[in-house]
């Protein structure tokens, strides 16, 4: 590997971090939030993760300590965004290394990056990937079985792996550049998309309610039983989003565990 | 009635999703369409994790970790239900024992919340300690404690499945058994109406202005093809 003097008198820095340490610094990210806690969240995983390149990068003991322990400060992203901080920050951290940027600028880097790609990331595959994969998995399943599984999986992760890879590397690759990368993806744009889809397929899941409650082993049968249990969904559907609002998930369930059974002693008596 | 081994599997399998959740990956192993038919699979019948997993994926749709802000713990409940349902045995109405279930450990995702934030207070220690080791020069130990904090999930969710499979769920086989008829069947009827409170949930989860009006859409062509497909004698459900 080819070694460069570095200006601050700390001895040799290589010019650029290897493949193989940046892999591990990858690899560690994975495990970011291991030590998550309220007052730095993600401080001590950014400094787990970045470890090894800093290993390679600092080759003086006291250099490579005290760029540990500048990423020991607050830091909280979106963890998949990370990647993207992450490989931005060895970016900045070579040329630290060669005396060519002041420690500052990785810190302004960070700064600058994690709020804004926490709220992208956020809303993106917390609030939209994830829903629209889950319920679409979920509304199949009476009919595809076990399948179901393997869709939502494969729905969830083919965009969240390469996410990750991909932004780690434009990160180290293009440094602050890689903002244009995240801003390319129109995330925003296609998170508005899968909720829609995600609101739609709510309004399925409360008509598979209905079919479900109208199977075989319930107290009654026909037509007029098909009209209660139409009429027993959109109910619930409607009074759980009210109460939703005000987060009570449990209350729903109980409703509706309730009007089944008040529904059953009806049925009974009919 | 289940095996060690089995029960321990389960154990070991939630456990790994609880971590899996928030420390380690999070590529949803955690979610419940997921831990759930894994536990069940798990106990021997992952067909009835899938049958508990798909509404409670729904249920806690829009379960989000968003900054300091803790959701419920959605991978200790889904998983303990699942457990405690495949642990009840066989039974007629599954998913009266699952409405049971979801009784009896729903409220394991509002505890599971409140011991995440315990674990995170904890942490804060953690990284107390490894600041302090770094100042002595000794980053190795520093970073060997940001591991520490994996195994407060594991442990607590792991528990707790092997509670429910191999307590609870053969309490709630017993109860199942010496209910009237009508109250099963209100119980299970109570658990197709889940889904109808997962898909109010989805809405919501979506946070669109016009929300209830694609839910209207979706909800008549679901129709459309459930019509369709009675006509032309397709309807069936898997297990």
């Amino acid at each position: 590997m080819e070694r460069v003097e570095v200006q601050n008198g700390v001895g040799t820095a290589p010019a650029g971090v290897p493949a193989g340490v940046l892999a591990r610094v990858f690899l560690r990210s994975l495990v970011l939030q291991a030590s998550f806690n309220r007052r730095g969240m993600q401080n001590l995983g950014f400094a787990y993760a970045m470890w090894p390149a800093l290993q390679v990068l600092y080759p003086d003991r006291a250099a490579r300590t005290r760029a540990a322990a500048r990423h020991l400060a607050f830091f909280n992203t979106h963890p998949y965004l990370a990647s993207a901080i992450l490989g931005g920050v060895i970016f900045h951290e070579e040329r630290v290394a060669r005396g060519e940027e002041s420690p500052d600028v990785v810190e302004n880097f960070k700064r600058a990056l994690q709020g804004p790609f926490a709220a992208v990331g956020d809303s993106f595959f917390w609030l939209s990937l994830r829903p629209s994969a889950g319920i679409l998995a979920a509304l199949l399943s009476p009919w595809i079985g076990l399948w179901a599984v393997a869709l939502f999986l494969v729905l969830y992760n083919v965009p969240h792996v390469a996410f990750r890879l991909v932004l780690f590397v434009d990160g180290y690759r293009r440094g602050d550049r890689v903002v244009e990368r995240v801003a390319r993806a129109a995330l925003p744009k296609w998170g508005a998309r899968l909720r829609g889809v995600s609101a739609a397929c709510g309004g399925a899941a409360a008509v598979v309610a209905a079919f479900l409650i109208t199977g075989p082993g319930l107290p009654v049968e026909g037509e007029p039983w098909l009209a209660v249990s139409c009429a027993a969904s959109a109910l619930v559907f409607l009074a759980s989003w009210a109460l939703l609002a005000r987060g009570g998930t449990l209350l729903a369930a109980g409703l509706a565990i309730g009007l089944g059974l008040v529904l059953a002693l009806l049925g009974a008596g009919w | 009635m289940i095996g060690v081994w089995p029960l321990l599997l389960a154990g070991v399998i939630a456990g790994l999703a609880a971590v899996e959740r928030k420390a380690l990956l999070q590529a949803q192993v955690s979610r419940p369409i997921v831990v759930a038919p894994l536990v069940g699979w798990a106990l021997g019948d992952p067909l009835a994790g899938l049958y508990v997993g798909a509404p409670l994926e729904l249920l806690w749709i829009g379960a989000a970790n968003l900054g300091a802000a803790l959701p419920p713990h959605d991978t200790a409940a889904a998983a303990a239900v699942a457990a405690a349902t495949v642990g009840a045995g066989n039974v007629e109405l599954p998913g009266a024992v699952a409405a049971l279930a979801v009784l009896a450990f729903g409220p394991a995702a509002l505890l599971g919340r409140k011991l995440e934030g315990v674990g995170e207070r904890a942490n804060e220690r953690l990284v107390a300690h490894a600041a302090a080791a770094l100042g002595e020069g000794l980053p190795q130990r520093a970073f060997r404690l940001h591991l520490r904090g994996l195994w407060r999930p594991f442990a607590a969710t792991g528990a707790l499945v092997i509670v429910a499979g191999g307590l609870v769920g053969p309490a709630l086989g017993w109860v199942q058994d010496r209910l009237p008829l009508v109250a099963l069947a209100g119980l299970e009827i109570g658990w197709g109406l889940l889904w109808a409170v997962g898909g109010a949930s989805a809405v919501r989860a979506a946070r669109l202005p016009r929300g209830l009006a694609l839910a209207a859409g979706g909800a008549a062509v679901a129709a459309g093809l459930w019509t369709s497909a009675e006509l032309l004698g397709w309807v069936g459900v898997t297990g």
